[in-house]
């Protein structure tokens, strides 16, 4: 019960942006995909949800083969998708955005309720009328994510979700991963802010020019702070 | 301004009946436009079609019986004409504007020259209904009863269809489609069946806004592409994929070809097109349109 992907080429028009990426996480786990700016961490993001086809390489999630399928059917495989720069409806409200994504989902006891989210992201209950174009980038990121988990997900692939937002918020993200990891969610969480990271990622894998070119379980990662500068320039 | 108002008020009414009969028609072009990035050219013939079943099923002097029968012999035709639409459109849905027009465009000429050589080439006029068939006075003007009747049903049909898509769970796929058609299908609803649906209601509407518009214009050849034009005036100006945006460019459009056409006979197509044009400077995305939409293929 997991997710491998193996030599998963993908890109867009002409250029090749991923070029052979392969890596497992088992159910329940939290990777955490490091790496430079265009190193192709939101284009694995894009291919793994069926929105850019992939080229070649094989995703398979719990055995199913998903690689190069129609987006919708990769929904329905178990992928919920927070992408990058969130793209909640801005026609629509928070409770509408809710209801699309909770009547696609196939249980018939879910595990993830409106309720179950508000609980996590109080300040979301209070914006249930309100448009998502209304909404602050935080609400509109915890949307995102509420959106995403209505649709009864296995496997949750998120693109920077602390993205621009301040560090109250990004800390309830932090929860929100937390309390999805402890329900059994496997995640696979693109980031550029490290704190986060570390703080809720069981293991860490670093991008480079659309292959991984390391990867380790989180504490071995924290213990090499040279391996990290010389793969991210940071500390 | 009164004085003003009664005088051209046969033309204001006039452009209020043309204007909802676009309205009708366009709805479906603009959602379609709007939500899937189709550019159907062939919406107007679909229109046409509609108008001969009018004049073939209800002849000359149409009975309630069988101007019934025509708006639901072209309902069911228009469902079917976008269902087929749809599908033959779809293999054409990453590429660009030009390839599906060039495809739509074809499917027209074919459909005109296919109407024309069933029903031939001179205008089919026909009368509307009894009881819609004479006029009534307004303001101490004669004024045809049809028309008012064309107002009635246009703006019923708008706040129905802005019922739909604004309070029903239907309606809230097509808004979501409009605003971000990836992640409507990245929580698995599959967005070519959203397509055949609007695509059908959207045609349905074209064909029965035909049989409506066939006691005013007549079903002729030609017709199918004066009623495209305007109609791709009236999405323009409105903006892609909204019912409000619908509304108000079709009745603006009705008022330029009505009242334009009294006021400054010579200059009436000129308006039109300055309209349209004025529109594009100011507001690329159209009057109700998003601005991330205008011109940017996804």
């Amino acid at each position: 019960m997991s997710l491998h992907v193996r030599d998963l080429v993908s890109g867009y028009g002409r250029s090749t942006v991923l070029h052979g990426v392969s890596f497992e996480l088992r159910r329940g786990r939290v990777l955490g995909l490091l790496g430079r700016n265009g190193v192709g961490k939101s284009t694995l993001v894009l291919t793994l949800a069926g929105l850019l086809r992939a080229r070649s390489g094989s995703v398979r999630l719990d055995d199913r083969e998903l690689a190069g399928r129609r987006p919708d059917l990769i929904a329905r495989a178990g992928v919920g998708l927070v992408p990058q720069g969130r793209r909640v409806w801005a026609p629509l409200t928070v409770d509408e955005h809710l209801d699309l994504a909770a009547r696609r989902s196939r249980a018939a006891d879910p595990t993830w309720t409106p309720e179950r989210v508000f609980d996590v992201f109080p300040r979301l209950a209070q914006r249930r009328r309100h448009l998502g174009g209304q909404l602050s980038g935080g609400e509109q990121q915890m949307l995102a994510i509420a959106r995403a988990l209505l649709t009864d997900p296995t496997l949750v692939v998120l693109d920077e979700p602390s993205d621009g937002l301040a560090p109250a918020v990004v800390e309830q993200i932090g929860g929100m991963l937390t309390e999805m990891r402890a329900a059994g969610v496997t995640i696979l969480l693109v980031e550029q802010d490290l704190h986060l990271a570390f703080a809720v990622c069981d293991e860490l894998a670093v991008l480079e020019k659309g292959v991984i070119v390391h990867a380790t379980d989180t504490p071995t990662f924290r213990s090499d702070p040279e391996t990290a500068h010389r793969l991210l320039g940071v500390g | 301004m009164g004085s003003w108002f009664e005088a051209n008020l046969v033309s204001v009414l006039n452009g209020g009946a043309i204007g909802c009969l676009l309205f009708i028609l366009a709805i479906g072009l603009s959602l379609v436009f709007g939500m899937m990035n189709v550019l159907n050219l062939a919406h107007g013939a679909v229109f046409l079609a509609g108008a001969f079943i009018g004049w073939r099923i209800g002849g000359e002097s149409p009975t309630w019986g069988t101007f019934a029968l025509a708006v639901g012999a072209a309902t069911l035709l228009g469902l079917l004409a976008g269902a087929v639409l749809s599908a033959m459109t779809e293999p054409l849905r990453n590429r660009s504007h030009l390839d599906q027009a060039l495809l739509t465009l074809g499917i027209a000429l074919v459909a005109a020259e296919l109407l024309s050589m069933t029903f031939g080439n001179d205008v089919r006029a026909t009368n509307a209904p009894p009881g819609l068939d004479g006029t009534v006075p307004v303001l101490g003007t004669d004024y045809p009863v049809y028309r008012l009747f064309l107002i009635a049903a246009g703006l019923l049909l708008a706040v129905t269809a802005w019922l739909v898509v604004s309070r029903t769970a239907a309606g809230a796929v097509i808004r979501a489609t409009v605003a971000d058609r990836e992640m409507v299908s990245a929580i698995g609803i599959d967005d070519r069946k959203v397509k055949l649906a609007v695509f059908a209601v959207g045609s349905a509407l074209a064909a029965v806004a035909g049989v409506l518009g066939g006691p005013v214009y007549g079903a002729r050849p030609g017709l199918d592409s004066t009623v495209l034009i305007l109609a791709l005036v009236v999405v323009v100006i409105g903006g892609l994929g909204s019912v409000k945006g619908a509304l108000i460019g079709a009745l603006v459009i009705g008022q330029i070809e009505s009242l334009g056409r009294a006021l400054f006979a010579e200059a009436a197509s000129f308006i039109l097109f300055g309209a349209l044009a004025v529109v594009l400077v100011l507001r690329p995305q159209g009057l109700f349109g998003r601005a991330d939409m205008a011109g940017a293929p996804r």
